[in-house]
Parts: structure tokens; C-alpha cells; sequence
């Protein structure tokens, strides 16, 4: 029963009491201001063409194809620092009140050189090892970061396929302001056996497609 | 000349005594009380769906609506039957905005359902909100409820039919080569009745199995009558076809379209050892299991008696009683009564559709009429009789009384019994207006039954009594008032509606207003709706045609399309002395002052039917030295001095003389806006009169 009635009938020649005005807005002010349900917006009340964008969710996104390839002598985090056109993926925006934010990121990418398993004491590929039983592999490792937040990490991932594909998702609550989301990659060497970092890694890697979705919800 | 005051320092609601003090209304017309002292003038109805054109004028007067809302009500629907008996379940907010008369009621598989219709006067159809369903009976036809969805029909009018039973051969025992071990011929924990290994040892069994239907709501018919005895013997020993236990084979009865599932129930082996029958084994059933369909017609049992259910207790189920004509929910449970006896029912505890043949209080009277109504309210369920009241109670442990409330007063119309906010249960009774006030507990509260109507004596007396099964009331919350719609004499339909004022505890009445059924919405906007019956000139109130659900609202102009809305008020009797009779010289009204629009007056002396003027004394509604802008009129630019304001109280002073009129001894003054217009809000009165008598001054009149 969403409909509302007329309270107060106007007549010629009546003194023009806003009592009675007011009586009718405040019928309609109490079914608006938080009485709205699912009697006012029945199916197919509203179309999409009657809503303008970003009333209910906004989407930001950085998507490419433009390959980069992280400097695999580091075992720092890289690639968040620019977007996906020079760097691994970032996304900036405003929020214009206090928000929920998915953020949605995917990634391919290849090895270049053949796989790379290491045995401790054996030559070449060899750094300083502590236990001569460990072997090594080239591994990256990806992460979502929103406001200098770590909101997910994936991987390590290893060397043993050439292509490889992740996705990761991450859902955080945001005040409005500025906010920014990367998507950033280590590379490094790493123990089978304990996963500890072992040196740098030997193959280089380039991400090639990916995407960094951010899905603005207000309230 | 000198003149002297009678002052009426509120004006108050309708008492039709003769007697009666000034400050009360002889009559009081299409008024309602706004709570800062004024009568103003009360609205008027609109049929919910606005246009020339009324998808509901084929349906004949409405013959009940009702109102049902599911998940926190964010989900709600006006249920109501037309006087073809069609049942329609009406959205407001979609159905009105199409112009269409709501989504004819069907079952689950599509097919329309319509109900009976009474064309004289009856209790019509009631309802009662259960969880997220909906329950509608009128008595007649089987009970129904409402999903949202769709219409099923609630409970079962009676037990499954009775399965049959035989005995299969033996267990799967098909070895080509005459032989077989323990697992051919006795499979562990499969087949009915004991085995033993022992080629000397056979055992005659016999069982019997007894089902029932489950409905959507998982409620459960009455379990059948038993089947007829499955009898075997279980020959003994592991070598030869033919040893082991038996399979039985039972033929399943289907239900009707209702009917999702059906649960079989069965004896444990009834013989001993011996192959006797144990005295009582045979009529102890326990649950087998749940066939989850309607159709499966053979089922294969081969459950040994170790691995049934709990037993069953036949008392636990029981048929709906069709006949019944009134419902409320009460303690976790569903009422029912009216059906042509003196007895209440009520089902199973959370099973609203099962009433076990145990389940029934009998309130006794019969001398005292049939049962005319049921309420739930403060802890107790209030059934009524033409001529008493009981209190049905929870005394604990499953059981509920009747207490005898009182067998001097009843109820004569079940839609009229309505909780008024701090008053108690309002009810027409016939003769009077019954107010039962009171906790209905031994707190100390005294509970008893006060008669609202002893203002309205002559009014009750002009009530349609043979049609007083018609009448039907609703509490409108947003004015404080209780709606009570009554037939008057001549008439079948309620063509008065008697509005008590409970915020001050006085009567007004309107009418033309032709209500068959009525209901506020109980959500948080309070809608006044009513269903028409003014199906024809000659049955509408008005003489003017115009069917479907209507709501009221004081925004509405007209009653119906364009039918005034008449205010009037008619104050009580001054009255003087036949030995020192007044001379009434003009009266000053204290009003609010709502514009140009007139407001008129009339004045009868000795209770004479025709007024001292031949056109009523006319005069603005303004302060004569400084009126307010109105509306129609007035420009707001911003370059005049025109302003908003309150409506404020002012004083409208008429001055009269009837030289004609003989000694006055009584006088009354009737109140009403000019014609063609309606608003006029009355606050207090003073009647200047002088005295008749040259002796001296006039003696004070009631006041």
C-alpha cells in the first residue's frame, strides 16, 4: 500500500493554511525518507534509463594488454606505482561518501627461459644456501593494496608453466576521499622445501593481459 | 436591551436525550474532532483507482475486503471478494496504477477459485494472518490460504482414504541354482517380521498400515482408517526359495490437488511367536515414512519393525471444521468457530490446519443464540453470543477454558468488534454499543461491559435489527475515531456510519457512505478502505452508482465522484422557563476563521422543525478587521503584503429577532458551511438572550 492520499483538500476561498500544506508533505517526507520498499518499486518500476550512472555503484577500472615485466634482480614489491600502461596496475578515484569497494584484479603472464629448479651445492643458479638438500624455484608473487592496505595476496606462483593466469578479489570498507588500489608483483627465489626467499630470480617474467576492477557500492 | 449570556465553552458530540446539557449536539454531521477543540469538517472517499473509467464496475457490490501482508509487511495486498464471489488479491500500488481490479485468486496450477456469495445479511467472509499465510473462511466453502503466491486449500475436510496391503512372495530369492546362502535368503536389516535359520522354524506375521496426506505447509490430514491385515509366514531356514522374510506391497491412496506428500504409518508385527495376535499391537501405529509426491500408488515395504518411526497419536490430527465461520489466532494456535454449534476449536499447537477431534471447548448457553464473533485480545480470546460473552483462557499445559463473562450482553455483528485505543473492545450489541473494558484477568482490573450507545437512544432504535449481521467498524487512527457502519430501518446495506470520537468519548455520524466492508490498513500509513455495495441507484446511499474499494481521506472533495460532504452541527437545547421564556438576540461563535467562504445559520425555537429565517444568516469566515489572504485569490510575488498563517480562532458575531416566534422556552442553533463549500470548524458558542418576561431577567439556561 504505497500510495499515498491527500490529506487536506484546498478550497477557493479558504485562508491558506501551510498546517494543512505541510500535513500532505509530511505524509509524502514519511513514505520517502526511509519507508520506501518494495510496494513503491514494484517490478519494472524504474528502467535503467531512468537512472543516471553511478547512482547505486560506480566501477573504476585499469585494463591492458601493454606487456610489463618487473625487474626480476628485486625482490621488492614492484609494478604498483602507474597503471597498467607503464606499470603492473593502479586505480585512483574520489569517493564521494563513505563506501564498500570489491576490488577485482586478474593477471596472465609468461616465463621467459626454461624452468628453473635448483638443487643446493650444485653449479651455476646457486646462491648462498644454508641447507644442501633445498631446491630452488623462481616464483612471483602478487598482491591487492588499497590505501597502502595489503587486502590480498596471491601466489607464490612458480616457473613450472610458461603461461599462467590468477585472480584475486579483496572487499573493504572505505570513508569517502581519496583512495588508490595497485595491484603489485615480487619476484624472487624461493625454497620448495620452506618457501624462504633464496636470492634473486634467474628468469625474467612479463605480465601481459590484466585488469584492476574496482566496484564502488554506496549506501 | 439588556441581554445576557448563555455560554457553551466547548462543544461536544451528539447526545440525543431530551435532556441533554447545550454543550452536546442534537446532531452532529460529517465531523470529526482535530484535537485542539474544534469539530472540522471530515473528509470524504475516492475509489482507490482514480479515472473515468472503474475496472471494478463489473463486479457487483464488494462483498469483503481484507488485509495481508507478508515479511515485516513489505509485501501487502488487499484481499477482497466481489458479489460474484470472485477473490481478488489487490496491490495498491501496482494494481491501482494499471487500473486493473487486482490478480484474480488461483491455485497452484492456475485455476481461477471463486467463493459463495450470501445476498442477505451474513457475516461474510473472515480472515485471520498466520506466519507469512493467509486464511479465508466464509463457512461455506472450503477454507483457503494465501501464499503470495498462490491459493491452496487449507487443511483437510477429512482422513486419507484407506491403503490396501498384500503380502509379496518372498525377498528377492531368485538363485538358479535352488540354493543360497544367509545373504540371498535373509538379507540383513530387509523385509517384515522375524526369520529364523532354523528350516523347522516359520513364523506367521500380520500387519496392518494406516496414511495420511501433507500438505505445502506441512500440515497433515487425519490418518486413514487401517488396512486390511497383510498376513505371511516366514518360512525358516538358508537353503531353499521361499525361506526368509516377506516384502509387503501397498496400494496408496492419492489426495486431491493440495496434497504434496503422504505418510505411511504401520503396525509392528501384531502376532507372537506363535503367530497369535497380541492383544492392543494392532492398533499401536508407528511412523514408516514420507512418500515425497502424489502420485506413487505402489510402494514396496520392506522395513523391518526395528527401523520405524516414533508411534503416532491418532489424536494429534484432525479435520478442519468447514462449517466454521470465524478464526483468530490465539497462543500459538488458530480458533475457529460459528459452525452452527456452541463449540470452539482449536488447532495443534504451530499446526494451524489440524484440529484434533479433542481439541474443542464447548461454551454452553445454547439458549444464549448462536456464536456471533471471536477477538483476540489481552491474553484471552473473546467469544461472543447474541446474548453473552466468554473468555476463552490458556490454563496451561495445552488446555483452555471458557469463562462466563457475562450472559446479559452479546455481540450482533462480528465485524464490528474492534480494540479502540484506551478504551477496550468495542463492539454492536444488538440494542446497545458494548465496550468491554477491563485486563480480562484477576489483577484487580474489574473487567466489565459498559454501553457506549445511552447518548444515541434514538438512533438505536432506527437500526435495522434483522440486518444487524451486516454492520462492520474500523479504528482510523490518524482521527481517533471508530467507524461504526450500521443498517438503518429499510435498509439491509449500512447506510449510517456512527463515528465515536475515543480521544474525547463523544458520537457525530455520517452518511452516504455505502460500506459493506471496511478496514485500515495496519501498516504505518493507516489507510481507511471500504468496499462499496452501491452496485445499483436504488442500493447506493447516495443514489449514485459507484462500485469497488474506496479509501477516505480528508484531501478528498467529494463523497464519491459528487456527493457533498455536508457539515452540520446542531447544538443541544437551551432551555428556559415556561414562566420566564428567553428572547434569543444573537449568538457569537468562536470558530476558525478559515476565509471567505460563508458559514450559515439557522436558529429553531421550541423544538419546531422550521427555522426563525427563510435563508439561513450567512457570514464570511474572517476577522472582520483583519482578513487573511485565500486561497484562489491571493498572489505571493513578493510584492505585496501577503502572508501565510495559522488558521486561527476568531469570534463571528450574528445578530438576530423573530418577532413571530412566541415565548422560547427552548432553542437550538444549527451550524453549517454555505452551500457548495465545506469547511467550517466550530469551537465554543455564546447565546445572547434577553429575557420575555418584563418582570425580570431570564432564568439561566442549561449550559
Amino acid at each position: 500500500m504505497a500510495n499515498e492520499y491527500r490529506q487536506n483538500w484546498d478550497e477557493n476561498g479558504n485562508i491558506l493554511d501551510p498546517s494543512m500544506w505541510l500535513e500532505d508533505n509530511n505524509r509524502l517526507a514519511g513514505e520517502v525518507n526511509g519507508g520506501l520498499d518494495r510496494d513503491n518499486f514494484p517490478a519494472n518500476t524504474i528502467v535503467s534509463t531512468e537512472m543516471s550512472g553511478g547512482d547505486f555503484v560506480e566501477v573504476q577500472m585499469d585494463s591492458t594488454n601493454t606487456a610489463y615485466s618487473p625487474d626480476r634482480t628485486s625482490t621488492d614489491w614492484q609494478g604498483g606505482s602507474a597503471a597498467g600502461a607503464t606499470g603492473l596496475a593502479m586505480e585512483e578515484w574520489v569517493g564521494e561518501e563513505d563506501e564498500h569497494v570489491d576490488v577485482h584484479f586478474n593477471a596472465t603472464w609468461s616465463w621467459n627461459g626454461s624452468t628453473s629448479i635448483y638443487e643446493a651445492g650444485s653449479t651455476g643458479n646457486r646462491p648462498t644456501q644454508t641447507d644442501p638438500n633445498e631446491q630452488y624455484y623462481d616464483t612471483v608473487e602478487l598482491r591487492l593494496v588499497v590505501d597502502g592496505n595489503v587486502v590480498a595476496t596471491l601466489g607464490p606462483f612458480d616457473d613450472g608453466a610458461e603461461y599462467a593466469a590468477t585472480y584475486g578479489v579483496a572487499s573493504i570498507q572505505l570513508p569517502s576521499g581519496n583512495h588508490k588500489a595497485t595491484a603489485e608483483c615480487r619476484c624472487a627465489r624461493r625454497s620448495i622445501q620452506s618457501g624462504s626467499l633464496r636470492g634473486v630470480c634467474t628468469n625474467t617474467i612479463t605480465f601481459t593481459a590484466r585488469s584492476l576492477v574496482v566496484l564502488e557500492r554506496f549506501r | 436591551m439588556e441581554t445576557h449570556p448563555l455560554v457553551i465553552d466547548a462543544f461536544a458530540g451528539m447526545d440525543q436525550r431530551f435532556a441533554a446539557p447545550a454543550k452536546q449536539a442534537t446532531r452532529a454531521r460529517d465531523l470529526t474532532y482535530d484535537g485542539r477543540g474544534a469539530w472540522t469538517t471530515a473528509g470524504g472517499y475516492r475509489r482507490i483507482i482514480a479515472g473515468t473509467s472503474n475496472p471494478f464496475a463489473a463486479s457487483g457490490a464488494i462483498e469483503s475486503i481484507h488485509f495481508f501482508s507478508q515479511h515485516n509487511g513489505s509485501r501487502r495486498w488487499l484481499v477482497y471478494i466481489d458479489g460474484s464471489g470472485n477473490l481478488y488479491t489487490f496491490n495498491p500500488s501496482t494494481a491501482a496504477r494499471s487500473g486493473s481490479p487486482g490478480d484474480a485468486a488461483k491455485d497452484r496450477t492456475g485455476t481461477t477459485i471463486t467463493r459463495a456469495v450470501v445476498t442477505s445479511p451474513w457475516q461474510r467472509s473472515q480472515s485471520a494472518c498466520w506466519g507469512d499465510h493467509f486464511y479465508l473462511i466464509n463457512g461455506i466453502n472450503r477454507p483457503l490460504v494465501f501464499n503470495g503466491y498462490w491459493w491452496d486449500y487449507a487443511g483437510f475436510s477429512g482422513p486419507a482414504g484407506s491403503p490396501s496391503a498384500t503380502a509379496m512372495d518372498y525377498p528377492l530369492a531368485v538363485d538358479s541354482g535352488g540354493g543360497g546362502t544367509d545373504d540371498v535368503w535373509h538379507i540383513p536389516n530387509t523385509g517384515l517380521g522375524p526369520t529364523s535359520e532354523d528350516s523347522t522354524t516359520d513364523y506367521i506375521c500380520a500387519y496392518r498400515y494406516r496414511v495420511s496426506f501433507v500438505n505445502s505447509r506441512g500440515q497433515e490430514s487425519p490418518l486413514s482408517q487401517p488396512s486390511d491385515l497383510v498376513t505371511f509366514e516366514n518360512k525358516g531356514g538358508l537353503t531353499s526359495q521361499g525361506q526368509g522374510r516377506h516384502f509387503a506391497r501397498i496400494s496408496l491412496p492419492i489426495g486431491a490437488s493440495e496434497v504434496v506428500a503422504r505418510r505411511l504409518y504401520r503396525t509392528q508385527n501384531i502376532n507372537d511367536s506363535n503367530g497369535d495376535p497380541v492383544s492392543g499391537r494392532g492398533e499401536v501405529f508407528y511412523f514408516h515414512s514420507e512418500i515425497q509426491d502424489n502420485v506413487t500408488s505402489l510402494y514396496q515395504d520392506s522395513l523391518p519393525d526395528g527401523f520405524l518411526g516414533s508411534k503416532v497419536d491418532d489424536l494429534n490430527y484432525g479435520a478442519w471444521p468447514l462449517s466454521a465461520k470465524f478464526i483468530a489466532p490465539f497462543k500459538g494456535r488458530l480458533f475457529l468457530t460459528g459452525a452452527g454449534n456452541s463449540k470452539v476449536y482449536f488447532s495443534r499447537p504451530g499446526y494451524p490446519e489440524m484440529f484434533p477431534p479433542e481439541n474443542e471447548l464447548d461454551v454452553g448457553d445454547a439458549n444464549l443464540g448462536p456464536i456471533t464473533g471471536m477477538y483476540a485480545t489481552r491474553n484471552a480470546l473473546v467469544v461472543f453470543k447474541a446474548r453473552a460473552i466468554y473468555l476463552v483462557k490458556d490454563a496451561g499445559n495445552g488446555v483452555f477454558q471458557a469463562q462466563t463473562l457475562t450472559r446479559e450482553v452479546g455481540c450482533s455483528s462480528p465485524n464490528t468488534i474492534r480494540e479502540v485505543p484506551d478504551l477496550g473492545l468495542c463492539f454492536l450489541a444488538g440494542e446497545s454499543i458494548g465496550l468491554l473494558q477491563g485486563a480480562l484477568e484477576q489483577d484487580g482490573t474489574p473487567t466489565k461491559v459498559l454501553n457506549l450507545a445511552i447518548p444515541l437512544p434514538y438512533t438505536m432504535r432506527r437500526l435495522n435489527r434483522s440486518a444487524l449481521i451486516n454492520a462492520c467498524s474500523a479504528v482510523h487512527h490518524k482521527d481517533k475515531e471508530w467507524w461504526l457502519c450500521v443498517p438503518t430501518l429499510g435498509k439491509a446495506d449500512n447506510n449510517l456510519v456512527l463515528v465515536y470520537h475515543h480521544e474525547i468519548g463523544e458520537w457525530t455520524y455520517r452518511e452516504k457512505y455505502p460500506i459493506a466492508s471496511i478496514l485500515e490498513t495496519p501498516d504505518h500509513r493507516g489507510h481507511l478502505y471500504f468496499g462499496s455495495y452501491a452496485e445499483s441507484t436504488s442500493r447506493a446511499p447516495d443514489g449514485v452508482v459507484n462500485l469497488g474499494i474506496m479509501v477516505y481521506s480528508r484531501g478528498w472533495q467529494y463523497k464519491g465522484a459528487s456527493t457533498a460532504i455536508e457539515p452540520m452541527y446542531q447544538t443541544g437545547e437551551f432551555t428556559a422557563s415556561p414562566f420566564r421564556p428567553m428572547r434569543p438576540k444573537g449568538l457569537i461563535l468562536q470558530s476558525v476563521l478559515h476565509g471567505n467562504n460563508d458559514l450559515t445559520v439557522q436558529v429553531y425555537s421550541n423544538r419546531s422543525a422550521t427555522g426563525w429565517f427563510t435563508a439561513a444568516m450567512t457570514q464570511d469566515q474572517q476577522y472582520i478587521f483583519d482578513p487573511l489572504p485565500v486561497y484562489g485569490t491571493a498572489v505571493f510575488d513578493g510584492a505585496t503584503t501577503l502572508y501565510w498563517q495559522d488558521a486561527r480562532v476568531g469570534p463571528q458575531r450574528f445578530d438576530f429577532e423573530n418577532v413571530d416566534a412566541g415565548p422560547v422556552t427552548d432553542c437550538t442553533v444549527v451550524f453549517s458551511p454555505a452551500s457548495g463549500t465545506r469547511l467550517m470548524s466550530l469551537v465554543a458558542m455564546t447565546l445572547e438572550i434577553a429575557s420575555d418576561d418584563p418582570r425580570g431577567k431570564p432564568m439561566s439556561a442549561a449550559s
